[in-house]
């Protein structure tokens, strides 16, 4: 009787007051830092709320344990979050330098690399794989594939990292790219195209990305059909009330019950172990590693071309979009002030969208 | 861990070279469609001019007016191309304004302007409508609470 009148005091443990810090830490970082607060701040609310004691909000009959139940664990919200994505991005620079694709390729072998350091940490092969996909440095897709391999103790860790590695790429690539090129390699300007991509082709690439891309990875079907029906509703340019409500209402939505339903697995007994620094040192890994395999790739293309592209764009195959291409800008211009790489940067910006996507789908295809 | 190992190895070298099968298919793709579709449709320039391409809502009575009709019932009209550069410093400025009250909602003077104009007229009418302008319909504090408040001519009264 008399804890009831204490209401949930009596029930707080060193746990909730340390996740609850957690949550006031990830909405200071998005709020005073702006460290992708569109993701950073739902989530921190989420954890807040989920580490409340004796409440209830995160069980399975709680609204957040719903959200969860809803859209979560079904891979719903990711999708959407697609949705929205597909139709947010612009793929015009990609159809202007088709070579670019590639570098959105190059810049996944951060996925495998962190899959194999994982498995030799111990992870199990379905856990090491979902910590891999960390390296894809796409938020939904990183849900999407966690949410069907890892235990769900891991999915908020797993988030967690990708998003906030993604608001460090500033930070994480710039020392890699700088280290991996030359002053040379890095102020070489590229030739810009001179005639925009037509009407025809911006429709038709989504329609045959969307054939093609199932066929070779099925299990990719839902994370590229999702992306590519999006950007068609952009590029038709006749439902554009369509495009504009995947591109602001059904996006906005989704990610308020995206990143609630993330931040409510993230309570005191699943993220207080050792195994969540691991999860956010491999993360850090795999973006490194994707971000140096892109750059590298770039360097190909510089020695193939004679030097007409600039390796920096590779650093853009990771799929961070659109931060990942303005870094690649900004590196740029601390050799050349006059040099604009950011539309150049676009095109492996996007690929890599695409890339991760294809691996998420492969990644899904060879373990389920 | 062996056998985790193992398959974690080959599910790298398989799916990085799916990946890459993909992504060069797409880029055959790509330069496929370049090939096929060089240069901007003809008609892609009309998209943003016509109310029927861009309007997805089927009942649209909307017919935007052929400018050679209109010049033609009225001698006096200035032909199309001529209006357009009015038409455009006319949008900037609008734009312009509309991003700076965006971009600075305090710093707006619109309203206080407007109340300067309003009191140069001095009719009582007008002072009212800016007073229920400024307080929002609210009611006005009490007189003699020691509250500081900005009349209608912007500057800070102390009660």
């Amino acid at each position: 009787m008399s804890n009831e009148l204490l209401g949930g005091f009596p029930y707080i443990t060193v746990g909730n007051v340390a996740m609850m810090s957690i949550g006031l830490g990830m909405i200071y970082l998005g709020v005073a830092r702006r460290y992708e607060p569109l993701l950073l701040v739902p989530i921190g609310l989420g954890v807040l709320l989920s580490n409340l004691p004796a409440t209830g909000i995160a069980e399975d009959h709680g609204f957040l344990g719903m959200l969860r139940k809803a859209g979560l664990d079904n891979e719903l919200f990711p999708l959407l979050m697609f949705l929205g994505v597909g139709a947010l991005t612009d793929f015009t620079p990609l159809l202007q330098n088709p070579s670019t694709i590639l570098l959105g390729a190059a810049a996944q072998f951060g996925i495998f690399a962190a899959l194999i350091a994982a498995i030799l940490l111990g992870w199990d092969i379905n856990n090491a794989a979902a910590i891999g996909i960390i390296g894809s440095a796409d938020g939904p897709t990183t849900i999407f594939v966690a949410t069907q391999l890892a235990d769900q103790d891991l999915w908020g860790p797993i988030t967690v990292a990708a998003y906030s590695y993604m608001a460090m790429v500033p930070i994480i690539q710039p020392p890699i790219m700088r280290l991996l090129t030359t002053k040379k390699e890095r102020s070489v300007r590229m030739a810009y195209p001179s005639t925009p991509p037509s009407y025809r082709s911006r429709i038709l690439f989504p329609l045959v990305v969307i054939i093609l891309g199932s066929l070779i990875a099925p299990k990719a079907a839902p994370l590229i059909g999702m992306l590519m029906i999006g950007n068609l509703l952009r590029e038709v340019g006749v439902v554009d009330r369509l495009s504009q409500s995947a591109q602001n209402e059904l996006i906005n939505v989704t990610t308020i019950f995206l990143g609630l339903a993330v931040g409510s697995t993230m309570t005191a007994e699943r993220f207080l172990e050792l195994e969540t620094i691991g999860i956010f040192a491999l993360g850090l890994f795999a973006f490194a590693i994707a971000t140096a395999t892109g750059v590298i790739f770039g360097k190909i293309m510089y020695y193939v071309t004679k030097g007409k592209v600039n390796p920096l764009i590779g650093a853009a195959g990771v799929s961070a979009v659109p931060m990942a291409a303005r870094v690649v800008h900004r590196v740029g211009q601390e050799e050349d002030p006059d040099n604009w790489l950011i539309m150049h940067a676009m095109g492996p910006n996007v690929a890599g969208v695409i890339g991760s996507a294809i691996a998420g789908g492969v990644i899904l295809g060879l373990l389920n | 861990m062996t056998n985790d190992l193992t398959q974690g190895l080959y599910i790298a070298v398989i799916a990085i070279g799916l990946v890459f099968t993909a992504t060069a298919t797409f880029f055959l793709i790509l330069i496929a469609l370049r090939w096929i579709f060089p240069t901007p449709d003809q008609d892609e320039g009309n998209f943003g001019n016509n109310p029927q391409l861009i309007s997805d809502d089927q009942n649209s009575e909307y017919e935007e007016p052929d400018d050679r009709e209109t010049e033609a019932n009225n001698p006096q009209s200035i032909p199309a191309s001529q209006e357009l550069g009015p038409k455009i410093a006319a949008a900037a400025a609008a734009i312009y304004l509309e991003m700076s009250a965006q971009e600075h909602p305090y710093q707006n003077k619109t309203d206080h302007d407007r109340n300067i104009q309003t009191m140069q007229k001095s009719s009582w009418g007008n002072i009212g409508r800016s007073l229920l302008m400024d307080t929002q319909g609210s009611r006005p504090p009490a007189a003699g609470t020691n509250r500081t408040q900005q009349n209608i001519l912007g500057t800070r009264i102390r009660k």
